[in-house]
């Protein structure tokens, strides 16, 4: 299954999404604490930059990987969308495309969870005072990440339904000012509780799932005769 | 030469195929591919001529598997019934126009995957192929350049390597010399001839082209497809046996006219493509009869049922 995955997508494609994206995301959060004393003037300037620059790491991630997804996975779900040749060929090419899609959609998943959790530990030992100060607490970096889950599923899921690079740029347009905002604005507000997490994960679990559903459902209308 | 005519006059006797299939059919808007009885000899190199859009590429597609919005039977190798049976897939190649390999791949990464998808896929002779045709090694290089980047011949190339890599025995491929060089396309006759031979009668090679005059010598037998229909088919030997070659002056070029398939005006007289049967209703004229080549007979036939006509400048 990593075989696939590995080999289906290219190596700038890891790299961006699994090395320099959470690296620099995490390496701006460790500098922030360690540059704390440098940073603005007052202490609620620094707890409000903190928790501004936390809920700008899932939008970065999102877009990041949106950006990415469709240099590879571009147009997978459409109806317009032909398989390449050499995959059509082979009895495994379909089991290859569809381990590939579920290996993403796991190690995208797991990126933001783990992503999320360190920045949590980080930022709750490394920055206390943002916990004690505002009405940030520690649900909200969990709601966080699983509205990242939920925001890069769907997002993943609506562009791979599009080869045309004009209804490509319509649809980001829409997640990246609309929706991705809203979703991951929630995440930091006062009320978010623990039930609203809980629903959340539901959430993220079921469009996950649409993504396995749906690259089954394109895998099907490809091999299969009229 | 003896073992391949002694091979396949057994391949006549024996009448066997590797394809069948009854009324195939696929419409694309006015367009319709209809094929009745359909048949692809065993053990021989056939192929499939037609001018642009004559239904070619769509009918390699249904063979190979890439297609399967069709209506007809197939019947592979006297036993497969259906494209998707465990094993038949792993006995066909197949090397085509357009989408093949995912743009960003690069050459280690189709090796892996080759790995990965076919069981009889042999690394060590694919890259021995890609050395002997000179493919552009960049694509192994590290960091490597995607297939996407590769000239059109350098990704027939990769596809080669990909097949003939392979052991299977029905190799289908689609105008395999449109992008090559004169030297790639020797290169390519060899490698299919090489390849019928080493399969002991076992193994077909179906190619579609435009311009047969690059692969006659590997031809063993010819199919001429005309807005998505068969319209003639044979033995390369009985092709040539069955139409004559003529070249004339001038002032007989009317006269021939009605008796040939074709005849265009040259600069030294004309020249055209005539049935054997009918050359004796020219005999009384000053006319060199010779054995035509695929390429010419080709030319005569598509001309007769093409659209295409010279435009007045």
């Amino acid at each position: 299954m990593l075989n696939s995955y590995r080999n289906y997508t290219p190596f700038i494609y890891r790299l961006i999404i699994y090395g320099v994206l959470p690296f620099a995301i995490i390496a701006g959060e460790v500098s922030m604490v360690l540059y704390r004393p440098f940073l603005p003037n007052t202490h609620k300037e620094i707890v409000q930059l903190f928790v501004r620059f936390i809920s700008m790491c899932p939008i970065a991630m999102v877009y990041t990987i949106i950006i990415v997804d469709i240099t590879v996975f571009k147009g997978i779900y459409s109806k317009e969308n032909r398989f390449e040749a050499y995959l059509l060929l082979s009895e495994k090419g379909k089991d290859v495309i569809k381990q590939t899609v579920i290996e993403d959609m796991v190690c995208k998943n797991l990126l933001m969870t783990v992503v999320g959790a360190i920045i949590g530990i980080i930022s709750y030992y490394g920055y206390r005072p943002m916990y004690d100060e505002t009405s940030f607490r520690i649900v909200n970096i969990v709601s966080i990440v699983f509205s990242g889950i939920i925001i890069t599923q769907f997002s993943t899921w609506v562009i791979r339904h599009f080869m045309n690079w004009a209804h490509l740029l319509w649809m980001m347009a829409f997640l990246y000012t609309f929706l991705i905002p809203i979703v991951i604005g929630c995440s930091i507000a006062g009320w978010m509780n623990y039930k609203i997490v809980l629903f959340e994960i539901v959430l993220a679990i079921i469009f996950s799932l649409i993504n396995i559903k749906t690259i089954n459902k394109s895998l099907k209308k490809n091999w299969a005769s009229d | 030469m003896l073992y391949s005519d002694i091979l396949i006059g057994v391949i006549i006797m024996l009448d066997e195929y590797v394809i069948k299939s009854n009324n195939i059919n696929k419409k694309f808007g006015s367009f319709e591919l209809n094929l009745e009885n359909f048949r692809i000899r065993k053990g021989l190199a056939t192929a499939l001529v037609g001018e642009n859009g004559a239904g070619k590429s769509t009918l390699l597609n249904i063979l190979s598997g890439i297609r399967r919005d069709f209506k007809g039977d197939l019947t592979y190798f006297d036993k497969y019934k259906n494209i998707e049976e465990k094993g038949l897939r792993d006995l066909i190649g197949y090397t085509g126009t357009g989408m093949y390999f995912i743009p960003s791949w690069t050459g280690n990464q189709i090796r892996e995957l080759s790995k990965l998808m076919y069981k009889d896929y042999d690394d060590e002779k694919f890259m021995n192929i890609a050395r002997s045709l000179d493919l552009d090694y960049d694509i192994f290089a590290k960091p490597a350049i995607p297939n996407s980047k590769l000239s059109d011949g350098n990704k027939v190339k990769l596809q080669l390597a990909c097949v003939f890599a392979r052991n299977t025995k029905l190799l289908i491929m689609d105008e395999p010399a449109s992008p090559l060089d004169p030297l790639m396309r020797d290169a390519l006759s060899e490698m299919i001839r090489k390849y019928i031979k080493l399969g002991n009668g076992e193994r077909t090679v179906f190619f579609s082209t435009h311009n047969i005059s690059d692969m006659e010598n590997v031809t063993d037998y010819i199919m001429i497809m005309e807005k998505g229909k068969i319209v003639e088919e044979g033995y390369s030997k009985d092709m040539k046996e069955k139409y004559r070659f003529i070249k004339g002056r001038e002032e007989d070029y009317e006269k021939v006219l009605p008796s040939t398939l074709n005849a265009v005006r040259t600069n030294e007289g004309f020249e055209g493509v005539i049935l054997s049967d009918r050359v004796n209703e020219i005999s009384s004229l000053n006319i060199v009869i010779q054995t035509p080549t695929l390429y010419q007979i080709s030319v005569a036939i598509m001309k007769g049922q093409s659209k295409i006509i010279i435009p007045d400048f």
